[in-house]
């Protein structure tokens, strides 16, 4: 792959097999303690990959690199055929957790059109806050787009976060435990929507809901330091024990995995 | 209204209206992006700079300006680029500074006149010379906000999303410090270097109570500011007290007034609502 480039990453034509992630050799240390070793990945246009694998296993670690918030320690990551600073202008971005201030003095609407940001001085166009609507509609709290943040529910937030995601309509959505704030109820509308998105972008998200696995995503990623699998979901099931490191239950048929062992029965 | 007859009560006005812009700008960005001690360490540093212009035989505020902008930035990058930690950056460079300051008032001959006004700010003693700086500090601080509204707004909210999005965020961290800087040696001959930190933060964080929009709470700061400070202006006046320190008690007063009135406001709706 050799050195990459700065290029410009414009006028990106859709083919869906095109692989638009790419790492190489890719290894991650914390203070000398590795979270990531040797991690080759790819991702294509049209995929939908299930990152899955135990807590502090890196997988929000390997999004963080990917977008550019963390540096590797060693290899090379290649997003669009251009660096991380270039490519993931395509790219929407969820984190697990946010970093702001609930009450801080700012609407709906004015969080979600930052996902519109292009670059300094200019001001947002008509066309920016004609995305911003519409990513506010996809989601579904178009109505909310004057309340102030602090006056949300979870599950609304979380909602603004993903179409603040959207807005830029990214070629990649890359989502950090989407669900951990949405209720039951409203998950399965969660994931048909993930689903008509994946018709136009790329998504990778890491998630502990192996149910959903099993219904909607097309490619699962176990991580748990190494990438221990990546492929067809099929194929991913004994690998999930390995992965895990004890013995897991996990079923294609909507049952939630465990990740500990049962105590007391 | 004779008393607008007096050249002093004249710049004290006009001195009032030029703080107040540059705080109700900065003061909105450091409240919600919540860089409060930042700016307190800048505005105590900046004595170092006022120190050196006793040293140099130059006007203090002229010294303070380029003195707390390089403070500002160090503790900007110990904050950033190092793991000391923003809280001990902080902690270290205002002690730096003011040990400075100390020192090279120690090293000038005679003694340091108007030190006090310095330290506890006399907004009747500005000099016409000091409200010129003060314009031209305002205007750069308007025409950086007016620029970079956009950029400040994304960063103050969410410095993590910013940089996903292509936010030059560390770079606009530091111009936003820049700005806290110029606005401490704006302050310094109204409220004091001890006192800035008042200024910078009340108005502000008294009007985001009652708002949602950024923008709208930079004005609304700016004119609570102003009305504010000439009212403690007038009181220092009347009680014959230091009007920097009398400007940030009603400052305080009305704040936890303020305060008060909003919860109250909030715990009738909710009685209210729960009827």
């Amino acid at each position: 792959m050799g050195n990459i480039k700065n290029k410009k990453i414009q006028n990106i034509k859709y083919n869906k097999d095109k692989i638009i992630v790419r790492t190489k050799d890719l290894f991650f240390c914390y203070n000398d303690i590795p979270v990531l070793e040797d991690i080759n990945i790819s991702v294509r246009q049209n995929d939908f990959l299930a990152i899955i694998g135990p807590n502090g296993g890196g997988k929000t670690t390997l999004l963080k690199l990917i977008v550019g918030l963390l540096k590797p320690s060693e290899g090379i990551i290649e997003v669009f055929g251009s660096s991380v600073e270039m490519g993931r202008r395509l790219i929407g971005y969820l984190p697990q957790h946010s970093t702001f201030d609930l009450e801080f003095p700012i609407s709906v609407f004015d969080v979600v059109i930052m996902g519109r940001y292009k670059r300094a001085i200019v001001r947002y166009s008509k066309k920016d806050i004609k995305e911003t609507i519409n990513a506010l509609d996809t989601v579904g709290i178009l109505k909310l787009k004057d309340r102030n943040i602090g006056e949300l529910s979870g599950g609304q937030l979380q909602r603004v976060l993903i179409a603040r995601a959207l807005a830029r309509n990214p070629k990649l959505l890359l989502l950090d435990e989407p669900t951990s704030n949405i209720d039951t109820e409203m998950l399965q509308s969660f994931y048909e929507l993930l689903v008509k998105l994946n018709k136009r972008m790329a998504i990778v998200f890491i998630t502990h809901d192996v149910g959903a696995i099993s219904i909607y995503v097309k490619n699962v990623a176990c991580l748990n330091r190494k990438l221990f699998y990546h492929g067809s979901k099929e194929g991913s099931l004994g690998k999930l024990a390995e992965a895990y490191k004890c013995p897991v239950e996990i079923l294609a048929h909507g049952i939630p995995h465990r990740v500990l062992g049962r105590h007391g029965k | 209204m004779e008393i607008f007859q007096y050249e002093f009560i004249r710049n004290a006005m006009i001195a009032t209206i030029l703080v107040n812009i540059a705080c109700g700008i900065v003061g909105t960005f450091v409240v919600t992006k919540r860089i409060v001690f930042i700016s307190g360490g800048i505005s105590h540093a900046a004595f170092g700079g006022i120190g050196l212009g006793y040293f140099l035989g130059l006007d203090p505020i002229i010294t303070a300006i380029p003195f707390s902008i390089l403070t500002a930035f160090g503790i900007g990058f110990i904050a950033k680029k190092t793991k000391v930690g923003e809280d001990a950056a902080i902690g270290i460079l205002w002690a730096i500074g003011m040990s400075l300051g100390i020192i090279f008032i120690n090293l000038t001959p005679g003694y340091a006149p108007d030190l006090f006004s310095y330290l506890f700010g006399n907004i009747l003693t500005i000099p016409f010379s000091d409200l010129i700086i003060m314009v031209v500090l305002d205007i750069i601080i308007v025409v950086i906000t007016i620029l970079f509204y956009k950029e400040f707004k994304a960063i103050s909210f969410d410095e993590e999303f910013s940089k996903v999005a292509g936010v030059p965020v560390d770079i606009l961290y530091f111009l936003l410090l820049g700005m806290v800087a110029l606005s401490v040696v704006i302050l310094i001959k109204v409220v004091g270097i001890i006192l800035v930190i008042a200024l910078l933060t009340i108005p502000a964080s008294m009007c985001r109570q009652f708002t949602n929009n950024i923008k709208t709470l930079i004005f609304l700061s700016m004119s609570v500011g102003i009305i504010l400070t000439i009212g403690g202006l007038w009181i220092s006046y009347i009680l014959d007290l230091a009007s920097g320190a009398t400007i940030i008690i009603v400052l305080g007063i009305v704040f936890l007034l303020s305060s008060f009135a909003k919860y109250l406001f909030l715990s009738i709706k909710k009685y209210k609502s729960s009827k």
